[in-house]
């Protein structure tokens, strides 16, 4: 890793986050999110007793099901590990998020229908990284597809674009787009 | 329980976010990021250039330093893989972290900062799960200790309260706040 050495330190409280993709048979795709919070010392839960190192805090898994469109066909969620046993019951209500898009205000309309105290926080906060990977995945794969259909050599840049303005390397007066996108370069 | 059964698919990407939070021999926190996206064929794009099957075409550090009252101490970024050359020069942006407190608002702060073309958009990505890392780290391990070492210490042995009324659970009209916190229940 390419972070200066740490100090001496001990580790208090781990969070994974994993998201994958598949392009299913159906030509649909799933995207999946898994959720893990562990820390290494017991502690006391009013439900589960003494919670022994190692043991998920929280563990969920999501599992939305979108077209091409990345309209959300299918929506379903699971609590496996949670701090209080009425947390469970939250999952159901997940699969409210059907019927919506992934795309400018997402996050706003997932918040309206299970945000608060509709659902899971972790299960909703896993929902941020998914539609990430919805993006890595639909439009690039398709792009990937329709390059190698037509047997054009230079990939799949002429078959998409990436958001620019949106980070650093992808600004619009930086060297990436002139080089790349001249068209659309604002810098000197 | 698990999800249901997936029907016939394949797998097209694969994100893991990988928070780790570490109490220092100083007593300060060091809140750990990590992200990976893989995908599991080979692509060549001009604009992307060229990624092998399985390695990893983003890979991330961040490490937030924090103290008790969860303000950043020190903030570095290291970038491991990227699809652009001049991708890693934003790293050195996360240091404008620096003297924010992690509360409510803190993905706001952190979009004022270092958002938009300011930084590496993965590395914004992985702010939101560090700062539920260090909520589920910081007061939860003071008051352990004092528990385990038999210490009264008023600042941490009040109860932790979690965020009533933030989630399902712990909607201020369900049984868990009703049990555990019935001043604050408003069913009948």
């Amino acid at each position: 890793m390419s972070l200066s050495e740490p100090v001496g330190r001990k580790e208090v409280h781990a969070r994974k986050v994993i998201s994958k993709a598949y392009l299913r048979d159906d030509d649909l795709w799933d995207i999946e999110g898994h959720i893990v919070d562990t820390r290494p010392y017991a502690y006391p839960n009013d439900w589960r007793g003494m919670v022994q190192p190692g043991d998920p805090v929280h563990e969920m898994r999501v599992r939305i099901t979108l077209d091409d469109e990345m309209t959300l066909r299918d929506a379903e969620a699971v609590t496996i590990k949670s701090p209080y046993a009425i947390c469970g019951d939250a999952a159901p209500n997940f699969a409210a998020i059907k019927g919506l898009r992934i795309g400018p205000g997402w996050l706003k309309d997932v918040r309206a229908r299970i945000g608060g105290t509709h659902c899971c926080t972790h299960i909703v906060e896993l929902l941020g990284p998914m539609a990430t990977v919805a993006y890595q995945s639909i439009p690039v794969y398709r792009a990937r597809q329709r390059a190698e259909a037509s047997g054009n050599g230079d990939g799949y840049g002429t078959f998409m674009k990436p958001p620019l303005d949106h980070c650093y390397a992808l600004s619009t007066d930086r060297e990436v787009v002139k080089r790349h996108w001249p068209e659309d370069y604002k810098g000197a | 329980m698990p999800l249901p059964d997936p029907v016939g698919r394949r797998p097209t990407h694969s994100r893991r976010i990988h928070c780790q939070s570490y109490l220092r021999d100083d007593g300060l926190w060091d809140i750990e990021g990590h992200i990976t996206d893989v995908r599991p064929y080979k692509f060549d794009c001009a604009w992307y250039g060229e990624c092998e099957a399985d390695s990893p075409m983003h890979e991330m550090w961040v490490r937030l330093t924090l103290d008790d009252r969860f303000v950043v101490q020190d903030a570095v970024a290291a970038i491991d893989h990227s699809p652009y050359a001049i991708c890693p020069q934003a790293a050195a942006s996360v240091a404008r972290l620096k003297g924010l407190q992690v509360k409510p608002g803190w993905a706001k702060q952190v979009r004022e900062r270092i958002g938009g073309t300011g930084c590496c958009t993965h590395i914004v990505d992985m702010l939101g799960p560090m700062a539920t890392v260090s909520w589920q780290t910081i007061n939860i391990y003071r008051t352990h200790e004092c528990h385990r070492d038999g210490r009264d210490d008023s600042r941490y042995l009040k109860r932790i309260m979690p965020p009533v009324g933030g989630c399902y659970a712990l909607a201020t009209d369900r049984a868990v706040v009703k049990e555990l916190w019935p001043d604050r229940y408003t069913g009948d």
